[in-house]
């Protein structure tokens, strides 16, 4: 594949860690947490493969040109306006959590709203760039970050503190059956394909979804998963672990730099955050844009020969984005991200259906 | 003019990224002179009716530069009160600058508080995010209020000695047992292992810091001091060392072994029709360092051997009274709960069934393997 691709689904994956993901498995460490990350890694293979497969038979075409081809208008606009509002979700529950770990962590002083504006007018320009302008910044912030986020990662696992018996314990948990809601959330990291429905129209050439891709991508959402579990754990215990609002930024906090001008590592791990979610919230909200300005587009609603329906868009975003901030508490956006992630599997479901319906009325 | 927009558009962001650094300056930031760092908390219990806790703030006094310091500068500040952050807020009363929390790393339990709930102690230090997780916690014997107030001679600028005691740069002896917060947390909230921390102790004239006790916490809030010997134990057995020494007496030969090389491991062995027991190993390799009389490269297996025996009898000793005393700083309880699948009631069969039954059976394998560079 691509090597987009694999921006797109490791951005996703990496974003996961320091979203809920983390916390709702931790919640249900006593329950089938572990059977959940297992049967997620072969689900969410699965459907990386199904995805990839489909559109490799469609270069250069997003789902909404190919629906406009093969599917009822009617339906069409049903299922588009869907998935701009879920992206929309996506990359709102995204700007929330990081907003709050500012606010907790970097400046309690600061005003939330003030904080949120402020990321929002960097992904306000970030999101109206061109398709392929996303993926060129994508590439950029996962060659920065990931290779440091990697190293963190080894070192936290490495650090004397790590207590093997508290994952140990954690294993032996392992007998329970998981739940509907664990294993959604287990295998939203490895939903980050499903952006393809935009970004395959810059994906022009011939793609080829193997085995080799698969393995990669396998490898890597382990690891995630592994990590944003066991990480928590190792180093804040597993009894512990439960009372703690952020898992991945309080265990970052154990360790430190013994020779370094930061001391503290959880500086450095906010400020990857940063940079991470940054690139998670642009991909969000670029397909959510172009999906919508899709189906919902004013074409006299011009200035200047330009276009402001995406602008329009973008404003009823950053509005609905402060309302919602201030509304929402931490444990409310956990339990609101749970019922995002459970609410995937069936959007996945249809989305298949209509990859099915396309692909037979393409051959025919 | 779509020329002009193109140059106007990198403008406008240089102006916008501009305008918004000045706001930055806005959102509670604080100039670092008129900031004012605390070094040490300690805690005491509260010596005015109707407070619970004497809190003492270490602060530092900020010099122009480490080479103008005559010497080391510290203010201490101290308030009662019925909760710490009521406490801390008083104190802000009586300083023109804001406390800042970030290089506090270190906090000392007064000896008379270790019965009280340390939970209710440490509640603020995990709740409230400027205070580190890597903050060391210690105990102070007689009281808190005297280990911060104590200034080592060896004390220099800029190099704190309650820090230095613990972070592994400075001083590195077997004796120190090092607790982070976040490591007292994990282990006062899991069933089956139990919280253990050094105890600084200031001598008669309050010019020395001295680390070679430590305490261990238990849920039944009965706290077991171990002595100098009992603490190198059970650093030892814990892997936190990379070197130590042993002192052993042989009759009229009195020699000193230097270990560079040391591991422990340990299972937990339980099986129906026979008594619970730990088979537990324990591999040291050094080289003599001191002996009262002419050594003979044969005799050291000897020597090895009866040195051995003498650790397995501190080892059993040691287990012994954790065992009495219901503590386990080890956290064999964690490890027995880790080796055995989940299910009720296994932590309280190990409680009530495992632990007080549990048998020792420990093998030391001293190597010396060298006399040194004399015979």
């Amino acid at each position: 594949m691509s090597r987009y691709f694999y921006y797109i689904t490791f951005i996703n994956m990496v974003t996961s860690m320091a979203a809920s993901m983390p916390k709702i498995l931790l919640l249900h460490r006593e329950g089938g947490a572990i059977v959940s990350i297992l049967v997620s890694i072969p689900i969410g293979l699965g459907v990386c493969y199904l995805i990839g497969r489909f559109y490799q038979c469609f270069p250069g075409k997003g789902l909404p040109e190919l629906m406009d081809d093969y599917i009822p208008k009617f339906i069409k606009i049903l299922f588009l306006l869907v998935i701009g509002l879920v992206w929309f979700a996506a990359g709102l529950l995204s700007v929330i959590m990081y907003s709050f770990i500012i606010k907790r962590f970097l400046s309690p002083n600061a005003n939330l709203i003030y904080i949120v504006s402020l990321i929002l007018l960097f992904i306000y320009y970030g999101a109206l760039m061109k398709s392929k302008n996303v993926l060129y910044v994508l590439e950029m912030i996962f060659i920065l970050t990931v290779p440091l986020v990697i190293l963190l990662i080894v070192k936290a696992f490495t650090n004397d503190y790590f207590e093997m018996d508290f994952v140990k314990v954690a294993i032996m948990h392992a007998q329970n059956f998981p739940t509907f809601s664990t294993v959604s959330a287990a295998s939203f990291i490895f939903w980050g394909p499903a952006n393809l429905v935009i970004f395959n129209r810059v994906m022009t050439k011939k793609q080829s979804m193997t085995w080799k891709s698969l393995a990669i991508l396998g490898l890597f959402g382990t690891g995630v998963l592994l990590t944003s579990y066991f990480m928590p754990i190792g180093l804040l215990g597993f009894e512990n672990v439960g009372t703690i609002i952020y898992p991945g930024i309080t265990a970052s906090d154990t360790l430190h730099f013994q020779y370094w001008i930061i001391e503290r590592v959880v500086f450095v791990v906010l400020m990857l955050l940063l940079a991470i979610t940054f690139a998670s919230i642009l991909t969000h909200w670029h397909v959510a844009i172009e999906v919508l300005t899709n189906v919902i587009y004013f074409k006299k609603f011009k200035w200047k020969k330009h276009n402001l329906t995406p602008h329009l868009f973008l404003i009823i975003f950053w509005i609905t984005s402060l309302q919602v901030v201030t509304y929402l508490t931490e444990y409310q956006l956990v339990k609101y991200t749970g019922y995002f992630y459970n609410l995937f599997p069936f959007l996945l479901t249809v989305m298949f259906l209509l990859f099915w319906v396309i692909r037979r009325r393409a051959k025919a | 003019m779509m020329i002009l927009f193109q140059k106007m558009k990198v403008l406008v962001l240089v102006l916008i990224l501009v305008g918004n650094s000045l706001l930055q300056t806005g959102c509670g930031f604080k100039d670092i002179d008129k900031r004012i760092f605390v070094l040490a908390i300690g805690i005491d219990q509260a010596e005015s009716k109707g407070n619970r806790y004497k809190v003492t703030l270490k602060l530092a006094l900020p010099s122009g530069s480490v080479k103008q310091a005559t010497g080391t500068m510290y203010s201490y500040l101290t308030k009662d009160s019925t909760k710490m952050a009521d406490a801390i807020r008083q104190l802000k009363t009586q300083v023109d600058k804001e406390f800042d929390f970030g290089h506090l790393k270190t906090i000392i339990i007064g000896k008379e508080l270790l019965n009280d709930d340390i939970s209710e102690i440490t509640d603020i230090f995990l709740r409230r995010r400027d205070f580190q997780r890597i903050t060391w916690v210690a105990v102070g014997s007689p009281t808190a209020e005297k280990v911060i107030k104590t200034e080592p001679k060896s004390e220099m600028p800029a190099s704190v000695s309650l820090f230095n005691i613990f972070a592994n740069t400075g001083v590195e002896s077997p004796y120190i047992v090092t607790s982070y917060l976040f490591d007292l947390r994990r282990k006062m909230k899991e069933h089956g292992v139990d919280p253990i921390l050094p105890v600084i102790q200031v001598d008669k004239k309050s010019t020395k810091l001295i680390v070679n006790h430590s305490a261990v916490l238990s849920s039944q809030r009965e706290t077991l001091e171990l002595t100098p010997r009992q603490t190198k134990i059970y650093n030892m057995l814990k892997n936190n060392l990379n070197k130590m020494e042993l002192m052993i007496k042989k009759e009229d030969l009195e020699y000193i072994v230097s270990i560079d090389s040391l591991k422990t491991n340990y299972k937990i062995l339980t099986s129906a029709n026979s008594a619970p027991i730990i088979k537990m190993n324990v591999d040291l390799v050094g080289i003599l360092e001191e002996a009262d009389q002419y050594i003979n490269v044969k005799e050291l297996n000897e020597l090895s051997n009866f040195a051995s025996k003498e650790v397995e009898k501190w080892v059993e000793a040691l287990f012994i009274t954790f065992q009495k005393k219901n503590v386990d700083p080890l956290g064999f309880g964690l490890r027995y709960k880790a080796t055995r699948l989940y299910k009720e009631g296994l932590f309280s069969k190990w409680e009530e069934e495992v632990y007080p039954n549990l048998k020792l059976d420990v093998s030391v394998n001293v190597g010396i393997k060298s006399t040194g560079v004399i015979e």
